[in-house]
């Protein structure tokens, strides 16, 4: 049973909120990550698409995204140019890197500060609600991985509640 | 601002998205699926559909039991867009009802009788509500692009569209 009387004590900040749903997630995007056959990188569903390993490292460069738009100086041209390393076990090290670097930044940041406007694709967004929409953003990308997992042949961890391999009780949402 | 409102801004924003991905749908591919375990289009569909009235549904509930998790497949891409809508408006209609208080009061699922476990309502609303719907909505456009449906912008550009371009 997982219980948090701190929520009845007092609502949690904005930045609270972020981190304890950004900290699920990752922990979720790791979980898939681990789970995708390191040989089957190359897995592309349709000519369009991108590759597993280029979905795959979008979801771990992400957090340097994340980073960036904590610190309030987003350079999305060196963000989007940025290549995959050759190996799942590369990006999976550059995952947890990157989200070491994020939290540290993250949380050494003020709620005042993340209350501040960054100049992203050419509009003045608040820190935070970048931050919010970099997070959806990535859940929309590991939506897109987990049919490529379950392509691949590999079997699918829960992700919000039971998949196809991980009935109900086995694993409990949120 | 109640905190209500803006889950409620964020929900019709991102369902003018979801709308453009389920308004793709084609109506002849409602079995297609790309692996035997996967859900089909119709199911996938329907379920993304029903997200919003279902979850706020049970989100008005002290304790909910878990459900079985079957999904049925949509027979049509209007079932699917109906249901959407119908679904949203419920969805709004309830939730404008929750006060902050509700809203960080507990939530619990149980299992046979057991509870397995216990947020506040704005953590169900934030996690299966939500972010489980944009989950799903990646998966979506998995399968649209597999069709070779065109895709349009989710949250930046596509390789058929580019907003900012």
């Amino acid at each position: 049973v997982s219980s948090n009387p701190k929520y009845e004590e007092h609502p949690m900040t904005e930045k609270e909120a972020f981190s304890s749903v950004h900290e699920r997630e990752c922990k979720t995007t790791s979980n898939l990550l681990k789970a995708f056959p390191a040989n089957k990188l190359d897995l592309r569903p349709h000519e369009k698409s991108r590759s597993a390993k280029e979905l795959a490292f979008v979801l771990a460069h992400q957090e340097s995204f994340f980073k960036q738009a904590a610190e309030g100086t987003i350079d999305l041209a060196s963000f989007m140019t940025a290549q995959p390393p050759a190996s799942l076990d590369e990006i999976i090290q550059l995952l947890e890197k990157n989200h070491k670097a994020f939290e540290e930044t993250f949380q050494n940041t003020s709620d005042d500060d993340l209350n501040k406007m960054v100049s992203f694709a050419g509009q003045n967004m608040r820190r935070l609600d970048v931050l919010w929409a970099g997070q959806f953003d990535l859940i929309h990308h590991r939506g897109q991985f987990s049919v490529y997992l379950r392509m691949s042949g590999a079997k699918v961890p829960s992700i919000y509640g039971p998949t196809a391999d991980q009935p109900v009780g086995a694993a409990t949402a949120a | 601002m109640r905190i209500v409102d803006s889950i409620l801004m964020e929900m019709d924003q991102e369902a003018q998205t979801t709308k453009r991905l389920l308004e793709r749908i084609p109506d002849d591919k409602m079995g297609w699926k790309p692996h035997s375990k996967s859900h089909s289009l119709g199911q996938l569909g329907l379920h993304i559909a029903s997200l919003p009235g279902g979850i706020a549904a049970i989100a008005t509930q002290e304790t909910v039991e878990a459900p079985n998790f079957s999904q049925a497949e949509a027979k049509s891409r209007q079932e699917i867009l109906d249901t959407f809508s119908k679904s949203m408006a419920g969805a709004k209609d309830t939730l404008n009802k929750m006060d902050d208080a509700r809203l960080m009061a507990m939530w619990s699922l149980t299992k046979n009788g057991k509870t397995v476990m216990s947020i506040p309502r704005v953590a169900l609303l934030r996690s299966i509500l939500m972010n489980h719907n944009y989950h799903h909505r990646g998966q979506l456009s998995v399968y649209l692009r597999m069709l070779d449906v065109p895709i349009p912008s989710i949250y930046g550009p596509s390789a058929d569209e580019n907003p900012f371009g």
